[in-house]
């Protein structure tokens, strides 16, 4: 192991000796090469891993109040609100050269994460999910009827992290804590920094707590360790496209619960008010930051804009200003390095449509002067196209919102977030009917990558899902 | 010559200025893929077909004049403006009016069937296509000019396959005038003929007379890997070769080229020399085959590469970017052909590769890849709405 190398796993209270032998990944290139390490995990480390996250939840993390994880992860938070903190510093440094994002991105994503998981907003989400969040500490009289209850998290969950936007294994972390559920990640080898990371900060606030947290990888689909992982878990969660969900839900055992968060895909509805004169650049603003946030790569992150004719602005004009936006957006914050692959399918793209531009009114490419930083296509046949992301986005006219509603009916089993800009009385129409649809997060534009911490992600709780409730009815004498 | 007294095109297709046009790249072509020395003659040709594409390809002229780009402005080949291979799947980019086509050809639609792209052609074109062709085919396949081999094609009989196909005639000009006998197909209606394709390497090991196979990258693999279960292995005659294109398409697992190579010695016998990928797309009039048979033949020492025919150049381009890389470089290939006379001559494809000797190396397909995003990769959606 050189000095160099940066862990990019969390085994709390293992030493070099315990891990045996390890695998090096390697991010960047050049001077921007970044050298990670990550045990090589046999069955017998996984086994003891599982099994000292086990004692550590017996015996310590089981016994706190849910207050008690609060507070602590509040502590965490402070911790990465300070600039000077050194692994926020490392975060920074490296996140960028690990995912491609540009530093601006990452700072904003940190800074992002930091003031979701407070405290405060994590007592909120108790409440909203379970009313009393003491029923995660002890029996408690039951609100509506008689007699009391109490909710048990999973003993230990196992979480398969997906690598598109970090810091999105920070909820499954907190989330299983608040359960007192151990947890055992699948870093995503994509990103695997971010989470061992955080679990670091953990253990500097109370290592005691942290030893119920392990960070790990494997190679997806390695029937032995996920035998293993998932025989031993009470709860799986799992983020990835389709076929590897489907994958992973093959080996997960019949009773244990299993919640997979796959694919899905957000657009945004404009209506005709936002396009008047004095607030269309607004608008324009607030969707160029839904298209550029995470690089378009979170499913919250639109891929169309539905923009309504009749306005002071046609569709059309919306287009190019939003293009201007585009590029102030990316002025602040660029858009990070992607693959060879993505540019070159950005640059085909942009061909294709620039010459049907010549031929077809309906058609107008706005496009980043060099790379293919960002491009805003207008097109006015209104067929929902999914984008090849990285800040590539469709403007589409509509005669009236209504009519969104048939244009999105081919994917709605893949809804998930419509940012909307539009008069309330509007909106709650067709609130309803995007719900049918299976749309989860109707939201303002502007907010669409920024979802509350009470979310029901993919429609549905955080973590009243994963609680077991035992009751204790009425008669008992329970003194 | 027009009678009417309306200004003459100075451009049109009977001017003397396309007339030189054709006939001083046609002698440049026959001058062979190998002509050291000629980089001012190509860059002049390459100008003079600029000025004539500008002025008689509208939607190509309407792209340059958007990027400020119009012939007498430049002075080097390299400045000439490349169009995506994805807009010739939009529109026509043509030199003449597309209905008045003598020959059309069309890519296969490999990532999408309602999407291919159209390259259309008059009688010059055709000329040149054919022309530009068979100087490759000549030079590459058959450096010493042999015409004894038995053609087998891994392909269905040429004759059941889409006319305006480019594989169609590209198969076609690959064996045209080196082939005795009659053509032998092994793809029938239940796909590739393992038993029979066996059956038939076999007869030629016993009966000594040299063959050319001709077909997809992925047939062969298919085939080896029969092979090797089988237990089956061939020592093919001397001066028998294999010639593959179109890549694995996600078809069959997926070697390297040495890994293709060896495997395919060990179970045909035949020497590395032999086997000849060729590299080429419809709108790119020319091909581009490995090096290895003609260097053989030339004596020359090489790696394994595609060498530019003389009428053509391959630059290697940044893929965010689009500017040159330096060379041996990965990046986006970009192709120039004077071969591609109604069209445009500059071509921005999304293969990736590398520049190397006088040619270059393609290694592998860059769009089309799914993308990082958790949204729906796009394939998924389209296999999803094929669903419902």
């Amino acid at each position: 192991m050189t000095e160099t190398s940066i862990p990019a796993f969390f085994l709390p209270g293992f030493d070099e000796a315990d891990i045996g032998e390890f695998v090096t990944l390697e991010f960047g290139t050049g001077k921007d090469r970044v050298t990670m390490h990550s045990p090589v995990l046999t069955p017998s480390l996984l086994s003891e891993v599982i099994s000292r996250l086990n004692q550590a939840r017996e015996g310590y993390l089981s016994h706190l109040s849910v207050y008690d994880v609060i507070k602590a992860i509040d502590k965490v938070m402070d911790l990465w609100s300070d600039g000077n903190y050194p692994l926020r510093q490392q975060a920074e440094a490296l996140l960028p050269l690990i995912t491609g994002y540009s530093g601006p991105m990452v700072t904003q994503t940190l800074d992002g994460i930091i003031s979701m998981f407070n405290g405060e907003n994590l007592r909120l989400l108790l409440k909203d999910e379970l009313g009393d969040p003491r029923f995660l500490d002890q029996f408690r009289p039951r609100p509506n009827s008689d007699g009391m209850c109490k909710a048990y998290g999973p003993r230990l969950t196992t979480t398969v992290f997906a690598g598109n936007v970090p810091g999105l294994p920070v909820a499954n972390i907190v989330y299983a804590l608040l359960m007192k559920s151990a947890i055992l990640g699948k870093s995503a080898s994509e990103e695997p920094l971010f989470a061992a990371l955080f679990a670091q900060s953990l253990a500097e606030v109370d290592p005691e707590l942290a030893r119920s947290v392990a960070m790990v990888c494997w190679k997806g689909g390695d029937e032995e360790i996920e035998k293993i992982a998932f025989g031993y878990s009470d709860a799986v969660i799992v983020y990835g496209a389709e076929h590897s969900v489907n994958e992973v839900r093959k080996r997960v055992p019949v009773r244990t619960r299993f919640i997979a968060y796959g694919h899905k895909l957000s657009f945004g509805v404009i209506g005709r008010e936002y396009l008047a004169a004095d607030r269309v650049r607004q608008t324009a603003v607030q969707a160029a930051i839904d298209a550029s946030v995470f690089d378009q790569q979170g499913c919250l992150s639109p891929h169309v804009f539905y923009t309504e004719e009749g306005g002071q602005t046609t569709p059309k004009e919306f287009a190019r200003l939003l293009a201007s936006e585009m590029e102030a957006f990316n002025q602040k914050i660029p858009r990070g390095r992607i693959s060879p692959d993505e540019s070159a399918h950005i640059n085909q793209l942009r061909g294709s449509y620039e010459f049907r531009e010549f031929e077809d009114q309906g058609v107008a490419l706005h496009a980043s002067s060099r790379g293919t930083d960002w491009t805003v296509i207008y097109e006015s046949d209104p067929a929902f196209v999914p984008s090849c992301l990285n800040r590539t986005i469709r403007i589409k006219p509509v005669k009236d919102v209504s009519e969104v509603v048939g244009l999105i009916e081919p994917i709605k089993g893949y809804l998930q977030t419509v940012g909307a800009a539009l008069p309330q009385e509007r909106f709650l129409s067709l609130a309803n009917k995007m719900g049918q649809l299976g749309a989860d997060r109707i939201c303002p534009l502007g907010k669409m990558t920024a979802p509350s911490l009470t979310w029901h992600h993919d429609g549905r709780f955080n973590i009243l899902d994963l609680l077991r409730w035992t009751d204790i009815e009425e008669g008992l004498n329970i003194s | 010559m027009p009678k009417t007294t309306k200004k003459t095109n100075k451009y049109a297709i009977d001017s003397d200025f396309v007339r030189d046009l054709e006939r001083d790249i046609t002698a440049f072509i026959k001058g062979g893929v190998d002509q050291p020395g000629t980089d001012e003659r190509f860059n002049e040709l390459a100008l003079r077909l600029f000025e004539y594409q500008y002025n008689e390809n509208t939607p190509y002229r309407k792209y340059c004049q958007k990027r400020g780009v119009a012939p007498g402005d430049i002075r080097s080949w390299t400045e000439i403006l490349a169009v995506p291979t994805d807009a010739f799947k939009e529109v026509d980019l043509c030199t003449f009016p597309p209905e008045q086509a003598v020959r059309i050809l069309e890519s296969s639609g490999t990532r999408d069937q309602t999407r291919r792209s159209k390259v259309h052609m008059d009688e010059m074109g055709v000329r040149l296509l054919d022309l530009s062709y068979l100087e490759s085919i000549e030079g590459f396949f058959y450096p010493s000019g042999e015409k004894n081999l038995h053609a087998l094609l891994l392909a269905p009989p040429l004759d059941k396959l889409p006319a305006t196909a480019t594989a169609t005639y590209g198969i076609g000009k690959v064996i045209e005038g080196h082939h005795i006998g009659e053509l032998e197909y092994f793809v029938g209606p239940e796909g590739l003929d393992f038993q029979g394709l066996a059956a038939r390497l076999k007869q030629a090991e016993d009966d000594g007379e040299p063959v050319i196979i001709v077909g997809t990258t992925f047939a062969y693999v298919h085939f080896f890997d029969y092979c090797r279960e089988k237990g089956l292995s061939f020592n093919l005659p001397s001066g028998s070769r294999f010639v593959d294109g179109a890549g694995y398409k996600g078809k069959s697992r997926e070697l390297t080229r040495e890994e293709f190579v060896k495997l395919a010695q060990e179970v045909t016998g035949v020497p590395p020399e032999y086997m000849l990928n060729n590299y080429g797309m419809t709108e790119v009039q020319a091909v581009f085959p490995d090096n290895v048979l003609r260097n053989l033949v030339k004596g020359l020492k090489e790696p394994r590469y595609k060498v530019n025919p003389a009428w053509t150049r391959t630059l290697v381009v940044d893929p965010d970017t689009l500017e040159p890389l330096p060379k041996g470089e990965t990046g986006l290939l970009r192709h120039y052909s004077l071969g591609n006379i109604n069209t445009v001559q500059a071509v921005q494809t999304d293969d990736l590769g590398y520049e190397i000797g006088r040619g270059f190396e393609c290694v592998g397909r860059a769009a089309g890849a799914e993308s990082r995003g958790c949204s729906v990769a796009i394939d998924e959606l389209i296999s999803a709405q094929k669903m419902k």
